[in-house]
Parts: structure tokens; sequence; C-alpha cells
């Protein structure tokens, strides 16, 4: 276990700018988690919108129940229905949205075939249109369970389904909100992602370079010690580096949480940051096996945690960045951390249905980290002999 | 046979670094190889200690084929390497346990051979000061201790007083010579020819990835045709008289100038007799005269046509 003590050895030589980084990037996150404003999630939004609401369709029953849903979350404005008065509502901001359901919509849903859709028409993609997006798709995602599973149910009684299915969940939602998860604890493990990257990346790669000198390596290499040994020993120390990085990531969030801090939900935002850290951990290891300068590990480090938290949401919520940006992003970790940070703080209900998700979350990103460490491994090997 | 190369070839792109490069180093040899800057030396023990891929050849260590992972041959070997390799962040003593506990994980062993090799190379006073705030000699020697700590059976020292003082270099030389006499056997590259020839009791004369010519130091001498250079001051010599000297036997080329008279003669018993003969028979008066043998630079510029240090 020779390189792994002396890792801690370097580790300590190189504490003072790891400190440093540590006090400031906390200090950046703690100062975005209370001052950034709060990060608003759907299903939470409490000022309602105006809304105005367009029905087409002749067998009216679903858009009606619709419209009475979409009543209780935002104001309906009756506007004429003609496309000049509804753009001119929308240009005035007498409505932010325009729900139109078109003619035929109902039967096109009955049937399952789906090609009628309804139009949606904001006058910008702001959170409260998305919120509107949410709601609708909330409610005919609903129904089409029903569709789906009960050929031939009637319209009145689909509504009423319906209906309660939702009142249901938004009692729900209601006490658990009155239970008052603080939002700022997601918003802190969100921005955390940002510290996470950067400490991690710049501690890992500081020591990988330290070990990666040239000079170092032939010598190293020209020991009996064997290659797979060292580069375990080398993760293991750079494991027991992000773990501590963990340890003072939670600690804070443990005091951000309050009474709240051994809550189920709470305990899986710490399972999530730890998935992540050895995310960031396999990441940099495998960068840290490649670069060979400062420059280069100072450069890399702006990019990776900017590009990955811009692309992950965290600096954009996932909901505003459109589906492309989302399918992309999905092939990065950051994205999954975010993803189940968003379905932690919206946990209300424990049960499979509403686990599964983190869960999956999180295996996704242990995903990344063998993937991410294989491909290290390899490369450690191939460059063993130089050519 | 503790180490045999046979035609070694290596390319760095169009540059051919070894070029059919062939060694035998027997044990208990101080063995030099000796060549200028860019004649491959670093490169051939390179290949030797399986660090790089080479083109064509073979490679055995202790009669066993050298491989990245032959892990027991590796276990008997000890670098140094021509750059400095150590830990800036480990103080001198870290850093030699360190390396020690890559071959030797005993650790009372161990403590006692980091404790051999502090003392071996005069860095007691040292031991708790971090590498760079050591001078250039001193880490050198901290270089070496990391390579010898462990007790080798070979030792492959690639250029290890490059840059050092002279009171280093003496030291380290013996050191050399003593871990030698203890047993291990040395292959000892330099661009220096007077340490080559100072410890090594074999030497090979390298140049442009091809060694040209191998043997002890007296072997390598008279492998020349070039015997002593005699230098007499002697004033106002007519050209009559270097003409006679010229035609004395075994006298290569006679040069006049400035007073100083430069007689190189070629190999052959009495050279300097011969000259000082003619000198009195003639009644010539000298000031200073001296006579220096061939050196190794001799052995190189005859057989290549240039100088070993340009
Ligand atoms: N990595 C490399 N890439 C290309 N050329 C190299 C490399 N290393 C050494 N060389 C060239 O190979 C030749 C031999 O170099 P080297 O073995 O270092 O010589 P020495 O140790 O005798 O000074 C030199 O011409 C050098 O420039
Ligand atoms: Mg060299």
């Amino acid at each position: 276990m020779q390189v792994y003590k002396a890792y801690f050895k370097i580790i300590k030589q190189n504490l003072p700018a790891i400190s440093i980084y540590v006090c400031i990037f906390l200090f950046i996150t703690v100062m975005l988690t209370y001052f950034g404003g709060e990060k608003t999630s759907p299903g939470f939004s409490k000022t309602k919108i105006n809304i105005a609401f367009v029905n087409d369709d002749d067998s009216a029953a679903l858009a009606v129940g619709l419209r009475d849903y979409l009543s209780t979350n935002a104001n309906i404005i009756s506007i004429q229905n003609n496309e000049e008065s509804l753009q001119d509502a929308l240009f005035f901001r007498k409505v932010e949205y325009i729900v139109k359901v078109p003619a035929g919509f109902s039967q096109s849903f009955f049937s399952g075939e789906h090609d009628v859709r309804i139009e949606k028409t904001s006058v910008q993609k702001s959170q409260s249109s998305v919120y509107m997006d949410f709601l609708i798709n909330r409610y005919l995602s609903t129904a089409g369970l029903y569709t789906q599973n009960m050929p031939g149910i009637s319209g009145s009684q689909l509504l009423g389904f319906v209906k309660s299915d939702l009142e249901q969940q938004t009692s729900v939602q209601v006490k658990a909100y009155g239970k008052k998860t603080d939002s700022r604890v997601a918003t802190y493990y969100t921005y955390l992602v940002y510290a996470m990257i950067v400490i991690i990346f710049l501690g890992v790669t500081s020591i990988m370079l330290v070990f990666n000198d040239p000079d170092l390596r032939k010598r190293n290499l020209g020991s009996p010690l064997k290659s797979l040994s060292m580069n375990m020993q080398l993760f293991l120390g750079n494991m027991s580096f992000a773990v501590v990085v963990w340890i003072i990531m939670v600690t804070i969030g443990f005091l951000i949480s309050g009474k709240a801090a051994f809550d189920i939900n709470s305990v899986m935002m710490y399972i999530n940051l730890l998935c992540f850290a050895f995310v960031c951990l396999s990441l940099s290891f495998l960068i840290g096996n490649l670069i060979r300068s400062r420059e280069v590990q100072q450069g890399i480090a702006n990019v990776l945690s900017l590009g990955l938290c811009f692309i992950g949401g965290v600096f954009v919520p996932q909901q505003l960045l459109g589906k492309t940006v989302n399918f992309i992003a999905s092939f990065t970790p950051t994205y999954w951390y975010v993803k189940a940070v968003n379905d932690i703080e919206k946990l209300a209900l424990i049960n499979i249905t509403n686990v599964t998700p983190i869960i999956n979350s999180m295996l996704i990103q242990l995903g990344f980290v063998v993937a991410l460490l294989a491909v290290a491994l390899v490369i450690a090997k191939q460059k063993r002999v130089s050519a | 046979m503790v180490v045999k190369v046979n035609n070694l070839v290596k390319r760095y792109g169009d540059l051919i670094a070894l070029d059919h490069f062939n060694l035998q180093v027997n044990e208990g040899e101080i063995f030099g190889l000796l060549g200028p800057n860019g004649s491959g030396k670093t490169t051939a023990i390179n290949c030797i200690l399986a660090l790089l891929k080479y083109d064509k050849g073979t490679i055995e260590v202790f009669g066993q084929a050298m491989a990245p992972d032959a892990y027991n041959i590796k276990r008997e070997i000890g670098i140094i390497m021509q750059n400095v390799a150590v830990f800036n962040e480990l103080t001198v003593q870290e850093n030699i346990n360190y390396f020690c506990g890559l071959y030797i994980s005993d650790k009372k062993k161990r403590a006692s051979l980091v404790e051999e090799a502090i003392e071996f190379v005069g860095l007691n006073d040292f031991r708790k000061f971090y590498p760079r705030k050591l001078s250039g000699g001193l880490l050198r020697r901290l270089n070496i201790a990391c390579g010898i700590a462990h007790q080798p059976k070979l030792i492959i020292m690639d250029e290890p007083t490059v840059a050092v003082d002279p009171q280093s270099r003496n030291s380290i030389l013996e050191g050399i010579q003593k871990l030698n006499r203890q047993g291990a056997t040395v292959i000892y590259t330099s661009h220096y020819m007077e340490e080559v020839e100072q410890i090594c009791t074999r030497i090979a004369i390298m140049d442009r990835g091809k060694i040209i010519a191998t043997g002890t130091n007296d072997e390598l001498k008279s492998m020349i045709k070039a015997g002593e250079k005699i230098t007499a001051e002697i004033f106002g010599l007519d050209s009559l008289q270097i003409q006679n000297i010229k035609n004395l036997p075994h006298i290569s080329s006679v040069e006049y100038d400035e007073n100083m008279l430069v007689v190189k003669s070629e190999r052959g018993k009495n050279n300097l007799a011969i000259v000082l003969d003619y000198f009195r028979v003639h009644n010539i008066p000298y000031g200073k005269i001296y006579c220096e043998l061939p050196t190794l630079n001799d052995v190189f510029l005859e057989i290549t046509g240039k100088q070993l240090r340009d």
C-alpha cells in the first residue's frame, strides 16, 4: 500500500489549496441557495395565471372536464373565439396561455388514436406555461390510462374517475407541502453539482498529475509494482478523498435541512449525492490519466463543470430545457443526478412507483461510474509502455 | 550473463535511435556505456527496462526475457534515471521509504535498508528536507538512494552525475564502486569519458545508436593506432629539425606553433625516449615538457572522425 500511503502525504501538501476551493465553492453554493431565488417546481405553483380556454369540440365531455380541472389552478378568462381577439389577448397579456381543444378531439382520444392534439399557445416559454403544459399532460395521461384499460368507458364515467383521482393526488400534495419540505434543500443539492465537479476534479487530478509526471511514471513502472495494483491504490486514495468531500457537503446539507435531516427524502439526497461524488471521481480519474499539465487541468475543470451544469439542468431547470437538450443530457450523469434531486423533492408518498425512478437515476449514475472506471483502467494499462 | 541485448532496433519516426544495438554485461562488472548526447544511451536503458516499445531485437535480463510484466526481474533491478524522479511532496526519508517499499514489503527490514541508504549517500542531516530544498548534488544523491535502497543485484544508472558539483561527483563515483564491491553489477551511462575511465571495468562506446567498440579501458586504447601525445616548449626550432623529428620512428604528426611543439606518435614502445634522445643529441633545449597517453576521446575520434564532446 505504498502508493495509497503516499497519496495522503501528497494530498496533505495540497490541503491548503483544496480547502480554499472547498470554502469558496461552498460559500457560492450556500449563497445561491439562500439568495438565488427559490427553485419553483411543477405541481407547486401558488400564483394562478390567466388563461383562455377555447373549445371547438362538439362532443365536449373531455374538454369540460379539462376546463374544470384547469380552473382550479388558473383563472380562465373569457375571450371571443376568433383568431384575432385571441392574439390580441395574448399580446396585451390579458392571458398568458391559450388552450385550444380542436374539433374531433374527444373522439380521437376515446378511440385511442390520439391524432388530434390540444393546441397550446403561450407568450413565451415561461415557468407558468411549463406549469400549464404539465397540468394538461397530467389530466390527459390520467384519462388516457382509463381509456386504455377500460375500453368502452363512457364520457361521464371517465370524467368522474379522473376527477377523483386528481383530487386525491392534489390532496396528498397539499399535505406534503403542508409539511413544508424546504425547497432550499433541493436548491442546495442542485447547485452543489458545480462545487462537487470542480472540487473533486481538481483534487483528484492534482494528485494524478504528480503520479503521471513522466519521470515518476517511468520510475514507478520500472519497479515490480503491478500496474493494476498501482491504479487500484490510486483509485482508493481518490475515493477516500471523494468520500471526505461528500461528508463535508452532506454536513452542510444537514444544517440546511434542519429538522428534516433524517427524513427519507433527506437520506435519499445524501445517497444520491454519494452516487454523484463517485461519478465525479471516476470522471476525474479517467481525465487525470490523460492530462499532463496544470493549464490543461484548469481549462478542463471549467469546461467540464460549466458544461455539465448547463446541460444537466443545474442553472436552468430541466423542465425548461426542451426535449432535444434533455435527450442529449440524458447521456450525461449530471442529468440523472438532477433528475433524482427533482424527483426526491417532489416525493411525498413513499411507494414503489414513486421511488423506482429515483433508484433508477442513482443506478444509472453508478453505471456511468463503472463505464468511466473501466475505460480509465484500460487506458492506464495501455500507456504502461511508451511508443 | 546479467544483461544480454541482441540486435535492438528502435525508431522514432524517421530517426533510428538504436541501430542493431548489442550489449552483454557480465556479473560483477561496472559496465560503462559512453557516448555523446543523443547517441541513444537513455533509449537503450529504457528499452532494457521494458519502458519503451522497440521495433526489433531481444533483451534478456538474468537469462530471462525482459517484459513489462516481468516483475520478478524488475524486483532485482535498481533504477537511477537520468532525470531525477522523486516526489516533491515527500521528504528525503519518505521518498526513500516509498521507493524501497515498492520492492520490500517487510516493514522492519525496510526501515533498516532506508537507514543504510541514507547513510550511504550521506543525507543524514537532510532526511526531513523536501526535495525542492536540496541542492543539485544532494538531489542526485537522493535519486541514487531511492534506486539502491533495496540492495538490487543489478543497478542501472543513467548519467547520475549530470550537473553535479565535483565533490558530490566524487562521492557518487566512490559509492558506485563500493556498491560494486558489495556484489552489485552496475550499468553506467555517461558522456564524460573521465568518469567512465575512472570506475568502469568494461566500456562500450556508442555513437548514433550503434556500439562502435567494446572492451576494457586498455583494450579500447590498444585498438587504435594513436599513441602518446608529446608536448614541449622549445624556442626557435627550424623547419629542418621539425622535418627530422617527423621522420623519427612511430611519429605520425608534428606541429610547431608559438614555441610549442606537439608530437603525436603511433602506438609503440619508448616513443617519449626517442624524442627526448633526439633533443639531447641535437642539443635542443626545452622548457616544460609533458606526455599524454591516448584517451577514450582519441578512440572515439579515430573511429568516428569527430570529438566525443562537441
Ligand atoms: N521520445 C522521443 N521522440 C523522438 N525522438 C527521441 C525521443 N527520445 C529520444 N529521441 C531522440 O533519440 C536520440 C537518442 O536519444 P537519447 O537516447 O536520449 O540519447 P542519450 O541518452 O544518449 O543522450 C536523440 O536523437 C533524441 O533526440
Ligand atoms: Mg540520456
